[in-house]
């Protein structure tokens, strides 16, 4: 339990991006399952189990919850979408379930106690492993139907543009580098967060979308990301000048101070290869990309 | 004469139940995974090699050194927990061969284990206090839940990332990207530095990249197969076994370790909002979030479990357990867990140092375990975080009460405008006043929960995984 106290206190205390100060919390609740298995466990077990009636009643209750539960899911989703209708009758019909049964377990004898207990803890076990559930099987069934399973905000990684990573990897040298013309899988809603090129081509990028950037993500979670404000502005221009400009002397600092040996111009997402095609040997070109050896 | 033979046939049948009674329930959790990555595009021959990988150079090692450092422990625990203790071990090893430049080495890792295997000859389970093998029911059982979490992760994590060349396009979460990414600068260089702008320093948690490259460097298989199919399933499945294991230690019942590994996988919060997606307050429904979209959070529980364990042996139930043997193991679970996720040593050194306050006396064992995994921490402050806090702050108004507080700043909206002087006052409801006097109050600005709440889940909203969108919000 002093685990889990432990993990509670980041929770309250600190901020993170992307909220990661949850997986101390996380942690703790791990350490505090193994407690809480244990009085879950003696709770169901601690009072008798009463009749064979009783005992009936329990199993019928662990089938019908879960289909009580999903009607009373469904049905007023179908009559509302207000926000605040859905809570009360989700929440308060919970409440109004879960208040007999502690009343019951409460006021009962010590015969019948056993019965109610195990109601309880069928109802907040049972809904509390409806949680998972309902985030994940809605939206996969709803995403797979309109097409949107693995295609949503951006273009990211078309079929191409993996067959010119895929020639980097098989015929590069893995301490190359290379220079990317692009920043964002959205194009239109940039939030600088292409890093398919370091991932699928497995060589270190000179620059490409910085929003995992350890100097980002050391600015903290209110930093609000965009091209003015970035934590790598020398890099930033550099890149823009080679990509935008055809600038030769910039390229000549990539190569010399970065060890940069191709250019790679991303023709889906953002990138030209006119200003590009003077300052190195095209290798590699497709629909989606092209790819440019400026060293040796 | 027929009492002696007899007496073989009843030994034979024993072994042969023991093999049959903890095998079988194995090769099913097996079997469900094998055909969820058969099914989601990975190639037999990948399989094959990923499973005699994980055998020969995770599985194997941990057993055989669990073995010899903790002589007692039964066949369970040492499959349990010495399968940990192996990839703490495989990425030793790949860390030290890649650090000296000398990663061809690695091959010869196994047999380097085995060579101490015959030299020590750890026995099997001879001097433990638990039983050999646990009961059918119970092992079927664990079987049954693991299944069940390696096939609930595989439906969530599977069908909306198809392998990169797999579907004419793809928008991958971007933290899977990073993942592969990282795992792709720890196989082709060392010291790992940040392969999204070169050059850069990546102060970070990279144990399970470290695995990811030790496998890809050793079997072939491509990085985003292991990252986003082959990797994170045994996991899962040896953290369902470790829980049910530490709650039936625990817990001094078989049936609370079942109990313990169906609640930490299965249950939540109880969110019944089936528009959200898991990004709910209070706790954002990320533990099982986290078991798919975070393998450097599920190494870090595959490491955290024995060690909560172990010191449990320790600290606690004295019964002999604090040998050298036991603090090795202790130090190497701590390293990994450091190593895997940094959000892993807090949580220990604070819940220990919590557990010496409310006892109110230090004791030697407390002590010596808090002073090394202090130093263990100092050492991965200065060798692998490097200063790096990724972003950490300090606030200390952070969450409040979580959803409850949410609710409350929501509610104004619900209920009639509070009055602006004092006579009207009576207006209102008496049964909404004390309502409507906090809701002025938490709606006061220097309070600002609400901006809080908001500005935290800005990068939820944004990172969201796309399998998993909350209503009005772009997916990633």
């Amino acid at each position: 339990m002093s685990l889990f106290a432990a993990g509670l206190l980041p929770y309250f205390l600190i901020v993170e991006p992307g909220v990661s100060e949850l997986f101390f919390t996380q942690y703790g609740y791990a350490a505090a399952v193994l407690v809480s298995a244990a009085g879950i466990y003696w709770l169901w077990w601690a009072f008798p189990s009463g009749t064979s009636r009783g005992r009936s009643v329990v199993a019928g209750f662990v089938i019908a919850w879960p289909v009580t539960l999903l009607r009373l899911i469904g049905v007023p989703l179908l009559l509302t979408s207000s926000d605040k209708l859905l809570y009360l009758v989700w929440y308060g019909t919970l409440g109004l379930i879960v208040v007999p049964l502690l009343a019951g377990v409460v006021r009962s004898g010590p015969g019948r106690r056993g019965l109610w207990v195990r109601l309880l803890l069928i109802t907040i076990l049972g809904a509390s492993a409806f949680n998972v559930p309902l985030d994940v099987v809605p939206h996969l069934v709803r995403a797979s139907r309109n097409g949107s399973l693995y295609v949503h905000g951006g273009t990211g990684l078309t079929a191409a543009m993996y067959r010119g990573l895929e020639w980097i990897r098989q015929n590069t040298r893995s301490t190359d580098v290379v220079a990317v013309s692009n920043y964002s899988v959205d194009a239109n809603h940039p939030e600088y967060d292409d890093i398919y090129y370091s991932a699928f081509a497995e060589r270190r990028v000179f620059l490409e979308g910085w929003r995992y950037g350890m100097k980002t993500l050391r600015l903290g979670p209110h930093y609000h990301i965009s091209r003015m404000n970035m934590p790598y502005p020398e890099c930033l221009r550099l890149n823009d000048a080679v990509f935008q400009r055809g600038d030769r002397a910039a390229l000549r600092v990539l190569i010399r101070d970065y060890g940069v040996c191709y250019l790679l111009v991303d023709r889906v997402h953002y990138g030209k290869t006119a200003k590009v095609s003077a300052l190195g040997r095209r290798v590699f070109s497709n629909s989606d990309v092209a790819i440019y050896a400026v060293r040796g | 004469m027929v009492s002696v033979e007899h007496s073989r046939n009843r030994r034979r049948t024993t072994l042969s139940g023991r093999v049959g009674s903890t095998s079988a329930p194995i090769l099913f959790v097996l079997l469900c995974a094998g055909v969820a990555w058969l099914a989601t595009g990975v190639g037999l021959a990948d399989i094959g090699l990923f499973l005699v990988y994980e055998l020969g150079f995770v599985v194997a090692p941990g057993w055989i050194v669990y073995g010899i450092l903790r002589a007692r422990s039964g066949a369970l625990e040492r499959l349990a927990f010495g399968w940990a203790l192996g990839y703490a071990l495989e990425i030793g090893a790949f860390a030290l061969t890649a650090a000296l430049d000398v990663r061809s080495l690695f091959f010869a890792y196994p047999a380097v284990v085995g060579a101490v295997a015959i030299w020590r000859r750890p026995s099997l389970g001879s001097r433990s206090t638990e039983p050999a093998a646990p009961d059918r029911r119970w092992s079927w059982s664990v079987a049954g839940i693991a299944a069940l979490a390696v096939v609930a992760v595989a439906a969530a994590l599977f069908p909306p990332n198809p392998l990169p060349g797999a579907v004419s396009r793809v928008t991958y979460f971007l933290d899977n990207v990073f993942q592969i990414s990282v795992a792709a600068e720890a196989l082709h260089h060392w010291p790992i530095k940040d392969p999204t702008v070169a050059g850069e320093p990546l102060p970070y948690h990279t144990f399970v990249h470290m695995h990811v490259a030790a496998v890809a460097q050793t079997t072939g298989i491509a990085v985003p197969t292991l990252v986003l199919r082959l990797v994170p399933l045994p996991m899962v499945a040896l953290f369902a076994l470790q829980m049910a294991l530490a709650g039936m230690r625990l817990g001094g019942r078989r049936s609370i370790g079942l109990v313990a590994a169906l609640v930490v996988l299965f249950s939540g919060e109880v969110d019944i909002d089936p528009r959200d997606g898991p990004i709910s307050l209070p706790f954002l429904g990320s533990f099982p979030v986290g078991l798919w979209y975070s393998p450097t959070f599920l190494l870090g529980l595959v490491f955290f479990v024995p060690l909560v364990t172990l010191l449990i042996d320790l600290v606690a139930d004295r019964e002999g357990r604090t040998d050298l043997g036991n603090w090795t193991l202790f130090a190497i679970f701590f390293a990994g867990a450091a190593g895997a996720k940094a959000a892993v040593p807090p949580v220990v050194i604070a819940g220990l140092a919590l557990f010496l306050l409310t006892r109110r006396r230090v004791d030697r064992v407390s002590a010596a375990a808090l002073l090394l995994s202090i130093t263990i921490f100092i050492g991965f402050l200065a060798t692998m975080y490097r200063g790096g806090n990724a972003g950490m702050r300090l606030d200390l108004s952070a969450r409040a009460l979580g959803h409850a507080s949410q609710l409350v700043v929501d509610a104004p909206s619900w209920l009639p405008p509070a009055p602006r002087r004092r006579r009207d006052r009576g207006r209102i409801p008496r049964s909404l006043r004390r309502t409507t006097q906090w809701s002025r109050l938490v709606r006061r600005p220097a309070f600002g929960v609400e901006t809080r709440l908001r500005t935290a889940l800005v990068p939820v909203r944004r990172w969201t995984p796309p399998l998993l969108p909350d209503r009005g919000a772009r997916g990633q």
